[in-house]
């Protein structure tokens, strides 16, 4: 029974990796090989950021005689890294999975379920935190000597850890779990919750500097309190510098929590799982109502699902909070950024790349926002709908573009325009900006509904593997990473040749007839196509 | 009304409808009967244009389904076998995205949504979120939605799962209006007893092939829908006109 229930679990989550369209049909090897690189490119590329991490406090603290706060260290980072990247997760896949009431209909033991369930979960976290375990013990290894009893304890803490952070990921779930029936406008306080975490996780993010400099010149006093606060980091830390006894405790401790939080969840899983109690509910007062044409009625149904859904909200909207923030920070840091940037671009012979490097910038965080990526798959069974309507399917399509520019383009154009004023572009130079910013906000918007339309997942449990796990989301954040590269790389070769206005002009016309393109293909093959879904 | 003529649909090497005809007239309410992956909501499905089929013509009011969908799609009002309306959308919100859609004024959409969620009994839910609605308000959401743009021909797939005693006997005397009023309803039930009280026509589907068809009587003869329906399951494939 348990491995049916694991399989199943497997099987939904790689269900938009492996199957390609609704009707169940097996990718193809070239496909599959190309997804496996791209996950591959972006792990290989965050474990490059904790390596460089953990290549800055290795010597320092190990020279010092502290390699178990280093390891207590990067361990409490991993922690932290899988606890924010699991946590929602956790919520969705524990206790508002679709399947639940069916699956506990059956004579499987509710402690079963939520086994299996905690194995996917488990799964994810230890993806999450061997992006920086791995990197910190080679990083260890490289410049520390090290037996087999370490090396084989470091290797062992890798497995080990993750059952920490998936431990307090159930526990918030269950906390989210318990309130969110009272919870009113539950999408904004997860939204709310969620920035709170990602601010806090980028104040240490930008401030790592200086907490590297103060980790080590504190490292003792820091030391002291791992011993006593943080215990269990403490043994850990000691554990992958070779003890024995430092090992086995982190295990027991490690295993001790995660058993208790699962022996917890278990007794009260049904609960928790089948909570459908809220408040007083609405009672409807009839309102005066307006006609509206159809295509401001299919963009405000977008808008509807876009509010109305956390996971879609965060994970594919979070480029227009950074766009907002990038704005206000350029203004209140007016006077550093345009004296170190401009500074820096002419003494490196560049300034005539300010507008491209601007762009870049910008049009790098405006990726960000993949807010079409998933908007077909996230019709899932209810597509039936819009295909029974007589709406033409073009018109569903804008819909989903007009909510993609309408989340990313005004930001998008803040954050120009306040970059452009601070850095005191010149007018050629800003026309050009705002232009190849405007036209590769629309380039993503139609790139990832292009995207959905190939690889559509319409069969889904939870939202959350529409948004987050679907192929077509992968492909167009990757795509548009990959567009700003090509085209800053194409800048740095063409300035060093011809002035850079005449680049601007090149990407100008290039971003626009590529976006004409894929909207003449959407308005084509993509209305066919989604009529066909 | 609805003109289905040799109408064929292929799954890989499976034909789910092989060569079926069918005419429902105005006035007419057409039930469709047939086991299990007979084939039914693949007509069904193709007759409101969600669900390309390989060969044959489907006209409605006339018009080809093919070339004409969006002017077939604003006669027509389609209600699933499982509702899965918008989770995200209050009832109301819904409704209204629906009146929208087939550009029902705000005076018409008022006047409709009062009076049949008012039957219904569904005007105090309206205000909430259709993911908190049973399985039942689902389907009289997705009834009231249907009645919303007074259609000319509602096609249903087994519109009576779900339904209360109340609801579904309100359902029928609104099917029985939509008739009286010159428009047609065409509908899959597994539901014998309904299909013969409620029916003028009925149609027998298996395998993909329509074995029977026409007035109730002359279909069920002297024994009963049940009967008949048994026995041509059964593998005695009889006429159909």
């Amino acid at each position: 029974m348990l491995g049916a229930l694991i399989k199943k679990q497997m099987l939904e989550a790689f269900a938009s990796f492996t199957k390609g369209s609704k009707q169940g049909k097996t990718r193809s090897p070239g496909a599959a090989i190309g997804i496996g690189l791209l996950l591959l490119f972006a792990y290989a590329s965050l474990a490059f950021c904790f390596a460089m991490l953990a290549f800055s406090l290795c010597t320092p603290l190990a020279s010092a005689g502290l390699g178990w706060l280093y390891f207590a260290l990067m361990g409490s980072f991993a922690t932290l890294f899988g606890v924010i990247g699991s946590v929602f997760t956790t919520y969705n896949a524990l206790y508002v999975a679709k399947d639940n009431e069916l699956l506990l209909s059956m004579p499987i033991p509710p402690a079963c379920l939520l086994f299996s369930r905690m194995v996917g979960l488990y799964l994810m976290t230890l993806l999450f935190e061997a992006i920086v375990m791995v990197p910190a013990c080679v990083v260890y290894w490289i410049f520390v000597p090290a037996g087999p009893a370490a090396v084989i304890f470091a290797l062992l803490t890798v497995p080990v850890l993750p059952l920490l952070a998936l431990s307090i990921s159930c526990i918030l779930g269950w906390l989210l779990a318990l309130i969110a029936p009272y919870v009113k406008h539950k999408s904004i306080v997860t939204a709310l919750l969620s920035v709170v975490f990602l601010v806090l996780y980028y104040i240490v993010a930008f401030r790592m500097n200086d907490l590297m400099q103060s980790l080590i010149a504190n490292s003792e006093a820091i030391g002291g309190q791992f011993r006593t606060v943080l215990f269990l980091f403490y043994q850990m830390g000691l554990g992958a510098e070779g003890g024995v006894l430092g090992f086995l405790l982190f295990v027991l401790m490690t295993a001790g929590v995660f058993a208790i939080v699962y022996a917890v969840l278990s007794a009260n899983f049904v609960k928790l799982a089948t909570n459908r109690r809220g408040g007083p509910r609405a009672v409807y007062r009839e309102k005066r109502t307006e006609a509206r044409p159809q295509g401001r009625a299919l963009l405000g149904k977008e808008l509807s699902r876009f509010w109305g859904s956390s996971v879609y909200l965060l994970n594919s909207g979070m480029g227009s909070l950074f766009l907002i923030v990038g704005a206000v920070a350029a203004l209140v840091k007016a006077g550093w950024i345009s004296e170190n940037i401009t500074a820096f671009l002419a003494q490196s012979g560049l300034a005539d790349m300010l507008p491209l490097l601007l762009c870049a910038v910008v049009c790098m965080v405006v990726s960000m926002n993949i807010v079409t990526a998933p908007s077909v798959s996230l019709e899932g069974s209810g597509i039936w709908l819009l295909q029974s309507l007589p709406v033409h399917p073009w018109k569903v399509l804008c819909a989903k573009l007009e909510l993609h520019l309408l989340i990313t383009l005004p930001p998008a154009l803040l954050c120009t325009v306040v970059l452009l004023a601070v850095l005191r572009v010149g007018v050629l130079g800003a026309v050009l900006s705002v232009l190849t910013v405007c036209l590769f906000v629309l380039f993503c918007a139609a790139f990832g509904l292009v995207m959905n339309l190939l690889f559509p997942n319409l069969k889904w449990n939870s939202e959350a593997v529409a948004v987050k796990q679907g192929m077509s989301v992968m492909l167009a954040m990757f795509g548009g990473w990959g567009l700003v590269l090509l085209l800053g790389l194409g800048g740095y070769l063409w300035c060093l040749i011809l002035p850079a206005a005449g680049y601007l002009a090149v990407c100008v016309a290039a971003l626009g007839l590529g976006g004409g393109l894929l909207l003449f293909a959407l308005h084509g093959w993509g209305s066919r196509r989604f009529a066909g879904l | 009304m609805l003109n289905i003529q040799h109408l064929t649909k292929t799954y890989g090497d499976k034909k789910a409808v092989d060569d079926l005809s069918l005419h429902i007239a105005p006035g007419e309410i057409y039930g469709f009967i047939g086991h299990n992956g007979a084939g039914k909501t693949t007509t069904i499905k193709a007759c409101c244009g969600i669900l390309q089929f390989d060969s044959g013509e489907i006209l409605i009011d006339g018009l080809s389904i093919r070339q004409k969908p969006l002017q077939c799609k604003a006669k027509i009002a389609y209600i699933p076998d499982n509702p899965d309306l918008y989770e995200f959308m209050t009832g109301i919100r819904y409704l209204n995205f629906i009146a929208d859609i087939f550009g029902v004024s705000a005076a018409d959409r008022r006047e409709r949504i009062r009076r049949y969620a008012d039957l219904f009994e569904l005007t105090p839910s309206l205000a909430q979120p259709v993911s908190a609605y049973s399985h039942g308000m689902k389907q009289k959401l997705a009834i009231i939605s249907a009645w919303l743009h007074s259609p000319q021909l509602i096609i249903m797939d087994e519109p009576f799962v779900g339904l209360d005693p109340k609801a579904s006997h309100l359902l029928k005397e609104m099917m029985r209006e939509v008739c009286r009023q010159g428009g047609a309803i065409f509908f899959s039930t597994h539901v014998l007893e309904v299909a013969e009280k409620l029916c003028d026509k009925v149609a027998i589907i298996k395998s993909g092939r329509l074995i029977r068809s026409g007035t109730m009587e002359e279909v069920r003869g002297d024994a009963s829908l049940e009967e008949v329906f048994l026995e041509l399951e059964d593998g005695n494939a009889g006429r159909a006109d």
